[in-house]
């Protein structure tokens, strides 16, 4: 079902389609970018409205986020219309479960989430999904 | 961009921090705006003494503190207060994570019952974090 979103201050916009869970990557790029794991929403579409900015972050996907306030918006695989959106940017943030944490080998000792879900290593990951 | 020494930076390399002194503590914030500003919850830390190289982009998230980003990758730099000089950074932007010490969880009122951090530390809620 379409839900929708916007950053901080309001300048982006977005509808998206989402598969219907969340999950947190510990890879060591998402958590420099945003200063914890990234916990996420998969979407099978999404469109942005506004002033997105877009890192290329790796030779096969980017990252945008809002020029204004910095919000984070989506990690996108190039080439595909799959975004992950960041849970804390929808309107509606139910009935989206925790599902999945990936690159769970990059993460570090000091934090955990409670409670047990399916894990992949980023290897594992990138062989299903790239 | 030059090759001087530094403890840590962004993403893309054009923000630096060269010179600062983090805290021995790390903390957790829950609160609604570091949730819609990254997705999730955000680790901080809080360094005195920040100095920064490059190009960073504030925002004025409250009427008394300003978020930063890296305009060039978005990568998340800072939370500080006006009235301080105490800058309050991503913790992974240190090149040196070795003492990430993990000893609190703020705002834990407005954490989501969708996750949590495993193990024990002291949670504040709003209330007793302003009080």
């Amino acid at each position: 079902m379409t839900r929708t979103g916007k950053c901080l201050c309001g300048a982006v916009t977005f509808t998206a389609e989402p598969f219907g869970t969340s999950q947190a990557c510990h890879c060591d790029m998402c958590r420099t970018w945003g200063g914890g794991p990234y916990m996420a929403v998969p979407c099978e579409t999404a469109s942005f409205e506004g002033p997105v900015q877009r890192y290329r972050s790796s030779d096969f996907a980017e990252r945008g986020f809002c020029g204004t306030c910095g919000t984070h918006l989506f990690f996108h695989m190039l080439g595909g219309e799959r975004h992950g959106i960041p849970i804390g940017i929808f309107d509606d943030q139910s009935d989206l479960p925790f599902k999945g944490e990936i690159y769970i080998d990059e993460k570090p000792d000091f934090y955990a989430f409670e409670g047990e879900r399916k894990c992949l290593t980023g290897a594992e990951f990138e062989a299903r999904f790239r | 961009m030059t090759d001087a020494p530094h403890i840590g930076g962004c993403l893309c390399g054009a923000v630096r921090l060269v010179a600062g002194t983090p805290s021995a503590h790390m903390h957790a914030c829950h609160c609604s705006i570091c949730r819609r500003h990254t997705g999730m919850s955000q680790f901080a830390m809080d360094v005195s003494g920040a100095v920064w190289e490059g190009e960073i982009e504030t925002y004025p998230s409250s009427d008394f503190a300003e978020r930063a980003f890296c305009p060039k990758c978005g990568t998340t730099l800072y939370y500080r207060m006006w009235e301080s000089d105490v800058h309050s950074i991503n913790p992974f932007l240190l090149r040196d994570r070795s003492r990430l010490n993990f000893d609190s969880e703020i705002f834990i009122d407005f954490k989501p019952d969708t996750y949590a951090f495993a193990g024990n530390r002291p949670r504040r809620t709003e209330a007793e974090v302003l009080a």
